[in-house]
């Protein structure tokens, strides 16, 4: 009796939920043009503004401070942001160079083609599909490091996505604090603690000072080599829905000598590196499996054949498994 | 006391034993989390967007902690009656959750396109859990050797993603639970 009755409870329930899909995947309308003008000020403004400050990147407990100067002029950007916690990391950056210092180890990596992805300056431009996968919203004024801040949410409309938070400075659109949300949870913020925007930058806080670059240092150069259509031997074959490939790669590791393949795949904020490499004999074998990071990084490592996939992203397990299942090598 | 509150869900109370069950709810913890499960149950049916709570850390330890719940040989009738509410109370949400983990399983593995339907009435459903909830406690350990690769991964990755990942730092990876233990291939 009672089995039966959890059983028609049951079959009701899955009929619910299949007859409300399209019910329930309209549920959320358009975003408003005044939200996304905020969308779009936020995304420009780290490009255009000089800021210097500190910034703090919580996740899972942990605190990360650092210190970032930017410069925004008429040969481009100068940036440096220091580590202050745990091992010293200094990076500068000029347009797209960028020298990373770890003056532990005495090493240097240098890149001629960085994307720069670096809080504040974490939107892609242009803004392309961010309202189809997200509902982006107004919610108010709040005031953070002694900042007016416009404070805008984005809802995923599906949950391959994690929801972010932004509260953007109403004055210039940096952003001074952003979050990115799962459910109702924060797991994973950066927030400036100090700011001043637009202030005067001596040129001397962007370039490594002398006792900094004394002494032996071991450079390794990281080359990225982009490619054409179709030139890797790996195709993503589905794409979860709203994402899209950016770009494909070849690049090398730090720590290795060969080169990877790498695809970039996005849904417009959101972003999962896809890397591949043959399984060297001399290594363990990998371990199948997901794993965490801090914050909102998963991972998820499969092989084929003799190579290995590593899926990296800010999305839920859910959306790396997909996407690092449909990867295919070419015929 | 407990048969009341489901009267009182189903609207069967007149208004004196409405108050009455209103103030015993409030007051004892047992009989609020008895109603927040009704609710829960009542959202989870009529879909609504956003369940009433997140149940799925306390539905299973419930489940754990009331093992004998799912064999109800009372002679009393009043007895099994109540009995009949909570199985199906607990059943139902611990249901509601196997089954939409099941389903990610499921559409992960055969049907990715379908993904949206169980992703979706997951995320309506606000339950945040994994399909791991439904299996045991899942395997959290460090991953004693994380390859020396993930942290060169997570770095070239932070090209286009915001994040204070930086090489050098010993990135905090954990395997989150076996390959096979979660997709039983």
């Amino acid at each position: 009796m009672i089995s039966r009755k959890i059983f028609a409870l049951l079959s009701l329930f899955l009929l619910l939920v299949v007859s409300l899909q399209t019910a329930v995947a309209q549920e959320l309308s358009r975003s408003t043009q005044s939200a996304l003008g905020w969308l779009k000020k936020m995304a420009e403004a780290p490009r255009r503004h000089n800021y210097s400050g500190t910034f703090v990147y919580y996740a899972d407990g942990h605190i990360e401070t650092s210190r970032i100067v930017h410069k925004a002029g008429s040969t481009g950007e100068y940036e440096k942001i220091e580590v202050l916690d745990g091992l010293p990391r200094i990076v500068f950056r000029n347009n797209d160079e960028m020298q990373c210092y770890l003056p532990e180890s005495k090493r240097i990596y240098t890149e001629k083609r960085w994307f720069r992805k670096f809080f504040p300056d974490i939107l892609p431009l242009p803004l392309d599909n961010v309202d189809e996968n997200y509902f982006v919203k107004e919610i108010g004024r709040e005031r953070i490091a002694d900042h007016e801040c416009q404070v805008l949410s984005l809802t995923p409309r599906d949950s391959l996505r994690y929801g972010h938070k932004f509260w953007i400075d109403t004055a210039t659109g940096v952003p001074v604090k952003v979050a990115v949300i799962d459910g109702n949870q924060i797991i994973e913020q950066f927030a400036f603690a100090q700011l001043e925007i637009d202030g005067g930058i001596p040129s001397s806080q962007l370039k490594p000072n002398q006792s900094l670059i004394s002494g032996e240092w071991e450079t390794t150069k990281l080359l990225t080599s982009i490619l054409g259509e179709g030139e890797l031997p790996w195709q993503v074959k589905s794409f979860p829905a709203g994402f899209r490939k950016l770009i494909e790669m070849k690049r090398n590791l730090t720590e290795k000598p060969v080169l990877v393949d790498h695809i970039a795949v996005s849904d417009g904020l959101a972003t999962v590196s896809v890397f591949i490499e043959p399984i060297s004999k001399d290594a363990p074998s990998p371990v199948p499996g997901f794993f965490t990071s801090r914050g909102a990084i998963n991972i998820y490592v499969r092989t084929l054949n003799d190579n290995k996939i590593t899926t990296v992203g800010e999305v839920p397990l859910e959306t790396i498994k997909l996407i690092g299942d449909s990867v295919v090598k070419k015929d | 006391m407990k048969s009341k509150v489901s009267a009182l869900m189903d609207g069967e109370l007149d208004q004196q034993d409405v108050s009455n069950i209103i103030e015993a709810i409030k007051k004892d913890n047992d009989l609020r989390d008895e109603w927040k499960a009704y609710h829960v149950i009542g959202d989870a049916l009529r879909q609504s967007s956003r369940l009433s709570m997140n149940i799925s850390a306390s539905v299973n330890q419930k489940l754990k902690a009331e093992p004998t719940i799912l064999s109800p040989h009372n002679s009393s009738r009043n007895v099994e009656k109540k009995q009949t509410h909570k199985v199906l109370a607990f059943s139902m949400a611990a249901s509601v959750i196997a089954m939409v983990s099941g389903w990610v399983i499921m559409n992960n593995l055969y049907k990715p396109q379908q993904v949206m339907v169980a992703e979706q009435s997951k995320r309506d459903n606000n339950l945040t859990a994994t399909p791991i909830t439904v299996s045991s406690p899942p395997l959290i350990h460090n991953y004693s050797h994380p390859p020396v690769e993930m942290n060169d991964y997570l770095f070239v990755h932070r090209e286009f993603s915001p994040g204070i990942t930086m090489n050098g730092q010993v990135t905090n990876v954990n395997n989150v639970t076996e390959y096979h233990e979660r997709y039983g291939r």
